[in-house]
Parts: C-alpha cells; sequence; structure tokens
C-alpha cells in the first residue's frame, strides 16, 4: 500500500489537532477542577467590579451611640454615605442589609435616598431617587438582603459615585424605649 | 504533493481539527445528559475565561462540593446560571459560593437546589463564537455555508448532460483547451489524466473512472449541448473550483459549530465586589428620662439608686443627699422604665433629700417638677426650697393644709410677694405628676401634664443661695409620706407641651 504525502499531511494534522485540543481540555480542566479553592492573586482589581464607602473607613460615618447619643421618641437621625465604583467594568450596584438585629429595629423607620453630596450629616446632599420608603430598619434587612433582592437602580461606571442618605425615625412607642439595634448596609455591585 | 504542500495541509487539517475536536469535547458530553455553558464574564478568571465552555453534569454530590466549580440556577427570571466556585458549606446545609477572580464571596447564599451542574471538563475557547455573535450569527453562517455549498454541488450535476467515461470521453489536451488563468493548472483527466502534485484534496480518485469528476470536465461535457453554459463554465479567467474534501471539511465544521453553539447556554460568572459600612448601632433611651435630661435641668434626680445616702445627678451636678434612711427599691412612676423610687416618712425623724447649692438659687424663671404617689392629709413639702423659720421661699411645691391635703400648690416669692397657684390633687394612691411653672409673666401648676392653675406673677424671685432644696422636708408634720422619683428643677420655663410630653412618654 502507498501512503502518499497527502496521507500524511492528513494523519498529521489530525493527530497534531487531536492532541493539541486534548491537552488544552484536560490541563484546563485539571487546574479548573482540582479542588482548589479560589486563586488569591486574582485579577479583580485591573478588571470586574470594586466599590468603596465612606462608612466602611470612618466611624462617624455611620450611626452609632457616640455619634447619635441615646435615642429618642420621634427622632429622627440621619447619615450621608458616599459610594464609588472604581471597577473597570460596567455594573449594577445593589443596596440591602445585613447583621439586622435588635428589637428597636423594627421601630426605626428608615427611608434611604440616593443623591449628591459629600458630606456625612447630609448638609449638602441632593436627593435625586428614593431608594427605600415606608418600611423600618427591620424590614428593609429581611427584604433586602442580598444583591438578588437588593434596591437601587445604579448602573455604576469607572469612578462614578452616589451619595445615600438614611434617615432613621425612632417610633415614639412604648416598645421602642431602651432598645437597641444594628445593621450593616452593603452595596454590592455585579458587572457581566 | 511537495514538502511544503504537506505542511500547508497538514495544518489546515490541524486546525479543522482543532475546532472539530473542541466541539466535540462540548458537545460529546451532552449525549449522556450533560449541559454544556459558555462563560460570559471572568469572574473565574485566570483559570475560566469567556468564550470557554463548562461542561457540567446534573448529579450534584452536595457533601463533596468544597473546592468544586458549580453551575448555579438564575436567581430571578430572565437572570442567566452563574458558574462560581463552592467556597463554604454553612451549618444550615446552604453553600458559599465564589468567583475565582473575586475580592469576596458571592451575597447570595445558595441551597443544593439550586445548583444545576457540577462542573466536570472546561474546554477552552470552544464558546468564543457563541459568546461574540451569540446564536443567530453562528446560525446564519452555517445555513449560508450549507447553502453554499449544495448550490456549488447541484450546478454541475444539472441537465441531461451525458455521463462521460474514460472511454468515450473527449480528453481535453493542453493544446485544444483554454488553460485557466492566474496559475490555474490544467485539469486532468480519464486514463492519461497526469498524478496529481498539487495540495487539491479532490484529485482524481480513479484512472479514468472516477465517480467524482472535476467540475471542469462536467462543464466541459456540458459544452456541446449548452454553449453558453459552458463558455461562461469553461471562461479562462474563471478560478478552477476547490475540490470536494476540503468543502467537506469546512460544511462538517460549519454544522458541527452550528450544532454546538446551539446547544450551549450561556453562564455568567459574574464579578461582584461589595462594599459594607461598618455596623450602624442604635440604642434608644427611656423616652422620658431622655426626653427631660434633653430639656436641660439643673439637676434630675431619678431617685431609683440603691444608695439610701445620696442619689445621684442625672446632669451629672450635685447628688442629692438622703437622710434617716429613708427607703430605696419602690416601683418607679413610669410604665416602662423600671427605674425605682425612694420612700420618704415624715414622724419623727423624718426622712428627706437636701442639697444646698446656689444652682437652685434660682431668681428667674424656674420649673419643679416631681412624680409622688403620696395622699398628704395637710401641708406636705414635696420639693421645697426655703426658709422654715423665716417663712420665705424660692420655690415650693406642697399639698394644701386648707383642704387637708386635697390641693397640690405652687409658691413663688417674686419681687416680694408671694404668690401660689393650686389644683386638685387625684384621691387615688397611685403615681402623679407635679410641675410648677414661673415663667416671669404667670405661675402655674400642672397635674399629670395638664394645667390645673395659673396666676399672674412678676418680678424676681427671692433666691436664698444658702437655703437647701429639699425633697419632702425634714419636719415631722410636713415631711411627707410616701413614694418620690424623677425629681428635676431648670432655670428656665417649661412649656405645656413639653408637660405634656414628658407625661405622655410617661405613660407609653
Amino acid at each position: 500500500m502507498q501512503v502518499s504525502r497527502s496521507h500524511v499531511a492528513t494523519t498529521l494534522g489530525v493527530l497534531l489537532g487531536c492532541a493539541l485540543t486534548s491537552t488544552m481540555v484536560v490541563r484546563t480542566t485539571q487546574a479548573v477542577l482540582s479542588g482548589t479553592t479560589a486563586t488569591q492573586q486574582n485579577t479583580w482589581t485591573t478588571g470586574g467590579a470594586a466599590l468603596s464607602n465612606d462608612g466602611a473607613v470612618s466611624a462617624s460615618a455611620v450611626f452609632s451611640q457616640a455619634n447619635d447619643s441615646l435615642l429618642l421618641g420621634g427622632q429622627t437621625v440621619t447619615k450621608c454615605i458616599a459610594v464609588k465604583y472604581t471597577g473597570n467594568s460596567p455594573a449594577q450596584v445593589k443596596l440591602y442589609a445585613t447583621g439586622v438585629s435588635g428589637a428597636l429595629a423594627g421601630y426605626l423607620d428608615l427611608k434611604i435616598e440616593s443623591g449628591t453630596g459629600t458630606a456625612n450629616d447630609c448638609t449638602n446632599f441632593t436627593p435625586a431617587a428614593t431608594v427605600f420608603s415606608g418600611g423600618t430598619v427591620a424590614s428593609f434587612g429581611s427584604g433586602s438582603n442580598s444583591f438578588g433582592n437588593g434596591l437601587g437602580t445604579w448602573n455604576a461606571t469607572l469612578n462614578q459615585t452616589v451619595t445615600y442618605k438614611f434617615s432613621v425615625t425612632v417610633q415614639n412607642v412604648a416598645a421602642a424605649q431602651n432598645g437597641t439595634a444594628a445593621a450593616v448596609f452593603n452595596w454590592e455591585a455585579q458587572a457581566s | 504533493m511537495t514538502w511544503p504542500g504537506v505542511l500547508g495541509r497538514a495544518l489546515v487539517v490541524m486546525a479543522v481539527t482543532t475546532v472539530l475536536s473542541l466541539a466535540a469535547w462540548t458537545a460529546l458530553p451532552l449525549a449522556w445528559g450533560w449541559q454544556a455553558y459558555t462563560v460570559t464574564s471572568g469572574s473565574m478568571a485566570p483559570l475560566v475565561r469567556p468564550g470557554d465552555v463548562v461542561v457540567a453534569s446534573p448529579e450534584i454530590d452536595p457533601d463533596h462540593l468544597v473546592g468544586s466549580v458549580v453551575v448555579i440556577a438564575p436567581a430571578a427570571a430572565g437572570h442567566e446560571p452563574v458558574t462560581h466556585r463552592v467556597v463554604e458549606r454553612l451549618p444550615d446545609g446552604r453553600f458559599r459560593t465564589r468567583g475565582d477572580a473575586n475580592p469576596q464571596a458571592d451575597s447570595r447564599l445558595v441551597t443544593a437546589d439550586e445548583l444545576i451542574g457540577s462542573g466536570r471538563v472546561v474546554v477552552p475557547l470552544a464558546g468564543l463564537v457563541r459568546l461574540h455573535a451569540g446564536r443567530v450569527l453562528p446560525a446564519a453562517a452555517g445555513l449560508a455555508l450549507i447553502a453554499f455549498f449544495l448550490l456549488r454541488r447541484r450546478k454541475p450535476t444539472s441537465g441531461n448532460r451525458p455521463k462521460p467515461t474514460s472511454g468515450n470521453r473527449p480528453k481535453p489536451t493542453g493544446g485544444d483547451r483554454p488553460k485557466p488563468a492566474g496559475g490555474n493548472r490544467p485539469k486532468p483527466t480519464g486514463g492519461n489524466r497526469p498524478k496529481s502534485t498539487s495540495d487539491d484534496p479532490a484529485g482524481p480518485t480513479g484512472n479514468g473512472n472516477s465517480q467524482r469528476e472535476p467540475a471542469e470536465e462536467k462543464a466541459s461535457d456540458k459544452t456541446a449541448a449548452r454553449p453558453r453554459a459552458a463558455a461562461r463554465w469553461n471562461a479562462p479567467q474563471r478560478k478552477p473550483r476547490t475540490a470536494g474534501p476540503g468543502r467537506r471539511a469546512m460544511v462538517v465544521t460549519a454544522v458541527v459549530l452550528l450544532a454546538v453553539g446551539s446547544a450551549l447556554r450561556d453562564t455568567a460568572a459574574a464579578f461582584t465586589a461589595k462594599s459594607p459600612t461598618q455596623t450602624n448601632t442604635w440604642k434608644s433611651s427611656y423616652f422620658y428620662t431622655a426626653a427631660v435630661k434633653k430639656s436641660l435641668p439643673v439637676s434630675y434626680w431619678r431617685m431609683g439608686g440603691t444608695s439610701t445616702a445620696a442619689v445621684a445627678d442625672e446632669m451629672g451636678r450635685n447628688a442629692l443627699a438622703l437622710y434617716n434612711t429613708p427607703t430605696v427599691g419602690a416601683a418607679g412612676a413610669l410604665t416602662v422604665d423600671p427605674d425605682k423610687a425612694t420612700t420618704f416618712k415624715n414622724g419623727t425623724g423624718p426622712s428627706y433629700g437636701s442639697i444646698t447649692n446656689a444652682a437652685y438659687a434660682i431668681s428667674g424663671p424656674v420649673s419643679v417638677a416631681a412624680w409622688t404617689n403620696a395622699k398628704a392629709s395637710t401641708n406636705w413639702r414635696l420639693v421645697f426650697k426655703g426658709e422654715a423659720q423665716t417663712g420665705r421661699l424660692n420655690y415650693l411645691l406642697s399639698w394644701s393644709s386648707d383642704k387637708g391635703g386635697a390641693d397640690m400648690r405652687f409658691l413663688v416669692d417674686a419681687g416680694g410677694t408671694r404668690y401660689e397657684t393650686r389644683g386638685a390633687w387625684p384621691a387615688d394612691l397611685g403615681w402623679h405628676f407635679v410641675v410648677g411653672v414661673y415663667d416671669g409673666s404667670f405661675i402655674r401648676i400642672y397635674i399629670d401634664g395638664v394645667e390645673t392653675g395659673k396666676l399672674a406673677a412678676t418680678g424676681t424671685l427671692a433666691a436664698l443661695p444658702a437655703t437647701p432644696l429639699q425633697v419632702s422636708e425634714n419636719n415631722a408634720s410636713t415631711g411627707l409620706s410616701g413614694s418620690v422619683d424623677e425629681v428635676a428643677v431648670w432655670d428656665s420655663a417649661l412649656s405645656a407641651a413639653q408637660i405634656a410630653q414628658f407625661y405622655a412618654l410617661a405613660k407609653q
């Protein structure tokens, strides 16, 4: 049987192609599925999403007894927190609460507005939209506790900043007396 | 075939084989029920990049998922599945996942039921066409290729040209057949066809008995019956078509890509970033106490301590000294606030509270407030800043003697004149709230938040700085018997609204 150069070329090409793809698939699959946990030296800082907020770095930017003293019935306290998106990929940003605790949370009326402003005491805040109203810190935490049910319509782009104003009013009822509550407000960006 | 030709052919075949085998890696597992997902974003980078295909099996073993790559069902309709790695199994059985390229874990905790696939194979690049062109373009391209191929194949076989045979077929020669332009070689024919030296994959397959004939031959055959077609087909400037196997490979490749592209599903490996605040904390007060303190009294003694010697000043100024060991720890006046009260007793060795300090020598507007459950029989003193010996006073809350303690009175000496206003004291033995106010124009008395008496009064009050302020009195007959709570003195005039608010807050 005479083996032509054409057959040799075809056979060689098929073998090389199969070898190449098999190597690619096997090596990649092994690397990905070998059971190692997520890499630490990842690429998220150069691509993807990144967020920061005043309330993460400044204790004066969040609600606390040190900042607001003991709260009275009917009293309203406010805080404004600027959130900056520094991811390269355009992302949708949602606001939600975690770690909501304390009986008082059910008696703290909450209103959240988005807008502009730089002062944590909201002295220069200009509202643009209402993110949440008509509920309490507790109901916000139960209804919006992850990106999936988070609130807001901010489609963030690189270096964009939105300021959120949180207004908390203590209901003037007996059950709201001498109570405590805690919550963490979270912004999460997801870029596809 | 020359060696460069061999190399070229090998490269072409390798490229086609690569595409086809990548498609096969993606498509074959679908045969036994696995699913293939095109990764559309880079949160699993660097190991999985957009355009790669993750082939996942629907069998999930919840006990061995940590560290595995899983496909998570969309959080909501219209969203894509997410392919991330399981980093933790929580005590409640849910899983915490994270994209390898994400700095933080996903906020969404997923149950085993929400996992729709466990990653088995990652096929690099296999989803690139799908990723960048969506579903429509590869489908259109595949159909176009198929149509192109079919149309080109149909032409030579159409018509009723005679079937060429090796024996009677006219044999074109280099002399009587126009040569194709542009370096196209003359096509070999029948039994005297030269051995192909080209890389044409559709070369002769037989010795003049080929079932597949070069198109030029067929076109040439048609020349006699259809001169125009033949002329067009044999136009010397026309480039001969490539032969079948190459096109077949193209078509097969296109069809495979089309099929695989249609079978793929997208999965987003979303970039995520979270930015939580520090923990916000709120602490509410006992509203009455906080409201009183916010109104800035000179001193505010809650009377609820455990000491029988002194009561702390909530305003941080001066403790109220207790004498003759009053009883502490009695139930207090406020509904919600569990703070206690202090119980005094008159008669021999009366117990009382006292503080001597210029801060309580008030010459201008003044307000005095206290809660008590005492039921007087004569002019018992509740809050008294005056001199029993001289009869002068700065301010005084006292029951009346003329009605056997039926009224509560507020008295001041202003501009050298004694002013008194009063209101009926409730007959029950419950806690009641009394406030006396002098604002420079009137003296008023409020009982349980309601003004029950007022009198026009002017002038500077007799301050009596050396005179003690007493709660009850160091007097066997005019000291009180009963409990006292929440005593406060202001060097300002409380408004009716403030007093009503205090009472309402106390009774919440």
